[in-house]
């Protein structure tokens, strides 16, 4: 009787030390649990123009291309997709922070943006987008060269990413130069039409408008030539111009062969629907004894620095 | 509807009446910047500056003429890299032209100034009296001496993506704004792991291409960090000096991509490697056959 329980005996014993092993490997669990906070994402590598410095383009706006690197270490998405990006185009003079306040002249500011092919937010554990924009810039933002009145000045571009816990950071680039321009346009039309010898425009004088297209204030310089057809003349000097609507007698300047600097003191426009002009009013006098023909001549208005 | 219609033609008639009535712009043109200004030339200088011609409205192609109004000592020096009369083509709002200066070696000390002028050469419509042109007028003034001048700035500094087993790359923008060639004295790099948080790898060098006076230069930096980089984002720190100064610096992101093989190289070589075996292999042939008819 023993013989046959002892087996069953022996394997009674090793199943229930089995189940003890196992139970001690298997019975002791724990719970674990971490937090993980909220990263304020970070910007670099911003670059205004690709560090070039800034021309416009008279009379209308010019493109300016800024670009920046945004890092988020809870992942990129965390801006791209569910925060913010605000970047801000500002003269230096005018403020020390990219808190500017949108003025053509001053302060250019968007939250449209794009992602560059080169570093695209893939989401997930990606932790980096490059972005940039691009802000068009009137033709009368205010220069900073050396030639301008804030010389000491630059342009400055400071992106700033918000992710979706209102977290942020910033960075800006090097300043760049915008550079001076100077331009005009001129409108209107100088025909005198047709005036006997010995006889003046009087106080019928041609009107050619200036417009200042570019950002600084400035003068005019007005040259022209001689009146011809064929080999006939009509000198320059007998062609005047000025500042006001008055007589042929009293009109101020006479044109000249070479260059002349005229005070015309058009200045800086400063929104994009007003534009500063000057009209000028020009006549001209035909000598006694002039040969009756159909004269034709060029003036050049040219737009140079107003020093006053 | 109706009310519509008469709306929409009340807004047409208004804007064909400003339409009509707007003065037709006869000339536009400007220039910037409008100087080129040249104050550290030395004897045997050579300087170049770039004036850009603008247009809002280009329409139509411009002839323009450039004429130099300078002291006739310097009027050898200069020149425009399109001539004295050239043509902008109509749609380009940004016309830009070299005005270059080349000292003579044996020039005088002194200041110059005078002017550049470029005027527009107006097409002349039938019937018209007075052509009006417009034009820009470009102030010049050089200074020729004997200071040395050693100074540059950093236009563009960037971290280039590299793919695996490659060095950190920088490529560097200097302009020399000095009249003796330069270059930074000193650039280092550190490396740091892709939250910017625990520093990998350190390289700095000493070597660089030097930038002729007056002139711009592009050039790429390597840093052997000595660290096989794995496919990922890093942080990279870089940095330029001149003497003890640090004359610019960027921290940013970079990447390190997968290696790709270049399986045109590779396989070209492969080619090249069995032709030449196959080569030697008809050589041998020949050669056992002769010696086995000498032989024989």
């Amino acid at each position: 009787m023993k013989r046959v329980l002892i087996p069953y005996l022996v394997a009674v014993f090793m199943v229930g030390a089995l189940l003890g092993v196992a139970h001690l490997a298997f019975a002791d669990t724990a719970s674990t649990a971490v937090t993980v906070s909220n990263s304020a994402p970070s910007v670099s590598a911003v670059t205004t123009n690709a560090g070039s410095a800034i021309t416009l383009t008279e009379n209308t706006s010019t493109s300016v291309t800024l670009t920046g690197t945004i890092t988020d270490a809870n992942g990129c998405s965390d801006v791209i997709t569910s925060g913010s990006v605000t970047i801000a185009l500002y003269r230096s003079g005018v403020t020390s922070t990219s808190a500017c306040t949108a003025d053509s002249n001053v302060c250019y500011r968007t939250t449209t943006y794009s992602v560059q092919a080169s570093d695209t937010c893939a989401g997930g554990t990606d932790t980096t987008a490059n972005v940039s924009t691009t802000l068009s810039l009137w033709y009368y933002a205010e220069a900073t060269d050396a030639s301008s009145t804030y010389p000491t000045n630059t342009w400055i571009t400071t992106i700033t990413a918000a992710d979706a816990a209102a977290a942020s950071g910033n960075a800006a680039a090097t300043g760049v130069e915008l550079n001076s321009l100077y331009a005009l346009n001129v409108t209107g039309s100088i025909s005198y039409g047709s005036l006997t010898a010995n006889t003046t425009t009087g106080a019928s004088n041609q009107t050619a408008t200036i417009t200042n297209t570019g950002n600084y204030k400035t003068d005019t310089e007005f040259t022209g030539t001689d009146m011809t057809s064929g080999g006939n003349t009509i000198a320059a000097t007998n062609e005047k111009y000025g500042l006001s609507d008055v007589t042929y007698a009293s009109l101020s300047f006479s044109l000249s062969t070479s260059a002349t600097n005229r005070d015309t003191n058009i200045i800086k426009t400063t929104t994009s629907t007003t534009p500063s002009t000057q009209a000028t009013y020009w006549g001209i006098s035909v000598p006694n004894g002039q040969v009756a023909a159909a004269y034709t001549g060029t003036n050049t208005f040219t737009s140079v620095y107003s020093a006053n | 509807m109706k009310h519509f219609t008469r709306g929409t033609l009340l807004a047409t008639l208004f804007i064909a009446t400003i339409l009509a009535s707007a003065p037709a712009i006869v000339s536009a043109f400007g220039v910037s910047p409008p100087y080129v200004h040249a104050p550290v030339l030395r004897k045997g200088s050579q300087f170049t500056s770039t004036i850009f011609l603008v247009q809002g409205d280009p329409k139509v192609d411009l002839r323009v003429k450039a004429v130099f109004e300078v002291p006739e000592k310097i009027k050898g020096w200069l020149s425009v890299d399109k001539g004295s009369e050239f043509t902008i083509p109509a749609g380009l709002q940004q016309f830009p032209i070299k005005v270059f200066i080349n000292v003579p070696k044996d020039a005088e000390n002194g200041i110059f100034t005078g002017y550049l002028r470029v005027n527009t050469l107006p097409n002349r419509t039938a019937g018209e009296q007075i052509a009006i042109s417009v034009g820009a007028r470009i102030d010049i003034s050089l200074t020729v001496g004997e200071n040395v001048i050693s100074d540059f700035s950093i236009r563009r500094l960037d971290i280039l993506d590299i793919q695996q087993n490659e060095n950190p790359q920088v490529i560097v923008t200097l302009d020399n704004t000095g009249n003796v060639p330069a270059a930074p004295e000193r650039a280092s790099f550190e490396l740091f792991d892709k939250y910017g948080q625990i520093r990998l790898g350190y390289a700095a060098i000493e070597k660089f291409p030097e930038t002729a006076a007056f002139q711009s230069s592009d050039f790429t930096m390597e840093f052997p960090v000595d660290i096989r980089l794995s496919i990922g984002e890093y942080w990279g720190d870089v940095k330029l000096y001149r003497g003890k100064e640090v004359v610019k610096e960027l921290r940013t992101v970079f990447n390190v991509t997968e290696r790709k093989v270049d399986y045109v190289v590779y396989g070209g070589v492969l080619v090249a490697l069995i032709a030449i075996g196959a080569l030697f292999f008809v050589v041998s042939r020949v050669r056992r056959r002769t010696l086995t008819a000498h032989g024989a």
